[in-house]
């Protein structure tokens, strides 16, 4: 691990640390010195003046639930995305057989080939699955997704243009966001041909189709419930779905990859 | 009821008046946001890569501290090599905003203005919304930008860069004192000018501003690259 890289892992362990003594003293320790503190005036507070999670979810003037803020998988669960199963824990996967030959390749060699080894994108899943949080911005016609890892961002359309009729393959895609009722909709094609799920290495192909559901239950809880659609590496369909807590009142911490320190150079540059 | 009906009908008739004013003034008047300011959004380019080569290309005069200017002096004569972007690292700011392969795009919201990378799908944050820097924040590669409008112009400064980052291709250095100051401004829909000043004095001998011409991109999309290690096999 390079000096770079310990050092934001240390950042984010100081941040978790500052949290955990957050709330239970309720006292800014030295300890946050890497922890951003930005109290927002649109955060609801508690009596005791302590951010109120609970509080029912902002709107936009449109009266759509307003889904942006500072969202982290909820701290003490395991990385969802490096479990024995992936993302894919609890869910019935029917793999085609190449597929699952790759799989089970990935998981005997330690999922050796991760493309963020080469800090190559994560894709959308793989992205929300770290411990690092992201930011959403929605915005009139636009949701904005900023990712803390890689500091890397992600675009969904919600002013109803059509997909192009040629999609240049990419790791995030092409999103068009809808809503449903409450629920923000989220399709996505026109991926790259080597998407990783997740850490495990749940294949996937430029056939797949993503669609996220957003459901932000609360000021200080998300869920989005994911479903894999890409036939030419599954039987049928499948899908899972994550849970987010707010984190109120901070900034994202820039997460540069920096993996070529530990690696001879040789470059590649796609687009 | 007739003075009403009178202050109706002049009220009616400024606003005849304002909009056609806007829609005759279209072509040499910038976009406004809602709230009326100036609207920077869309794709943006820069024009030449003449400031990614050479930042200080026809600044009047940039005196380089013994350091900086021994370090400079070492880049040049090595051809720039080991720049950071050799390796897929951030340019910083202000580099990242000036390869003219590379655009950008502003969204413009109302608490901040955020600048999404063709290169690299790095974003930057401009923090529009009265928050001072953090008292204490780990250097970074694009460090940490507050912004505020001086009429038309965006104001955006920046502290907190880390020490990898080159001004240029050719390697004006700087330090870890160093503030950029960006103004940005729409001279017309489809130009942006961007007076950038870098303030490090333990890099130069005094502060020194360059301005850099943008044009507009058409769409909105901007797509993706991405710069990726491969190890050697």
């Amino acid at each position: 691990m390079t000096q770079n890289q310990s050092m934001s892992v240390t950042r984010r362990a100081a941040s978790a640390l500052a949290i955990s003594v957050l709330v239970a003293c309720a006292l800014a320790s030295s300890a946050a010195a890497q922890w951003l503190t930005v109290p927002q005036a649109s955060t609801p507070r508690t009596p005791d003046g302590r951010p109120d999670l609970a509080a029912p979810t902002p709107r936009t003037p449109d009266g759509k639930p307003d889904l942006s803020g500072i969202w982290q998988r909820p701290r003490g669960l395991p990385v969802s995305s490096v479990g024995p199963d992936g993302i894919a824990a609890g869910v019935e996967v029917l793999f085609q057989p190449w597929a699952e030959a790759l799989y089970k390749a990935r998981g005997a060699s330690g999922s050796k080939g991760t493309p963020s080894e080469r800090c190559l994108p994560h894709g959308i899943t793989k992205a929300v699955s770290v411990p690092e949080p992201f930011k959403i911005v929605q915005t009139p016609g636009l949701v904005l997704i900023l990712l803390e890892e890689f500091n890397h961002h992600r675009q969904i359309f919600t002013d109803a243009r059509p997909v192009p009729a040629s999609l240049a393959p990419t790791w995030f895609g092409f999103s068009r966001g809808t809503w449903d009722g409450d629920t923000f909709v989220v399709e996505t094609r026109g991926f790259v041909n080597d998407t990783w799920l997740d850490f495990r290495g749940h294949p996937a192909t430029d056939a797949l189709r993503l669609v996220e559901r957003y459901r932000r239950r609360d000021f200080g809880h998300l869920e989005i419930q994911f479903t894999i659609d890409d036939p030419k590496a599954y039987l049928k369909p499948w899908g899972v779905t994550l849970a987010f807590d707010l984190l109120p009142d901070t900034e994202l911490i820039e997460h540069i990859c920096e993996n070529e320190r530990d690696s001879t150079l040789n470059l590649i540059v796609g687009k | 009821m007739r003075s009403l009906f009178a202050r109706w009908m002049a009220a009616a008739a400024a606003v005849a008046l304002l909009t056609c004013g806007a829609a005759g003034a279209q072509e040499s008047r910038s976009p406004r946001t809602p709230n009326g300011r100036a609207d920077l959004s869309g794709i943006w380019r820069s024009a030449s890569n003449r400031f990614l080569n050479d930042l200080a290309a026809g600044a009047s005069e940039v005196a380089l501290t013994p350091w900086a200017a021994a370090l400079y002096k070492e880049r040049l004569a090595s051809n720039g090599k080991g720049r950071p972007s050799e390796r897929c690292l951030p340019r910083g700011v202000p580099g990242v905003m000036l390869a003219r392969e590379q655009p950008w795009k502003i969204v413009q919201t109302p608490g901040a203005v955020i600048i999404l990378f063709h290169e690299s799908l790095h974003f930057r944050q401009i923090f529009t919304d009265g928050r001072a820097f953090p008292a204490d924040s780990a250097p970074s590669w694009f460090g940490y930008s507050v912004g505020r409008w001086d009429g038309e112009t965006l104001v955006a400064e920046t502290v907190g860069l880390n020490e990898e980052t080159w001004l240029d291709e050719r390697g004006h250095p700087h330090s870890d004192a160093l503030r950029v100051t960006e103004r940005f401004r729409r001279p017309t829909p489809g130009a942006m000018d961007v007076d950038i000043t870098i303030d490090d004095p333990k890099a130069y001998a005094k502060p020194w501003t360059v301005t850099v011409r943008f044009e507009r991109v058409a769409g909105d999309a901007l797509g993706e690259e991405v710069c990726a290690i491969r190890p050697a096999a």
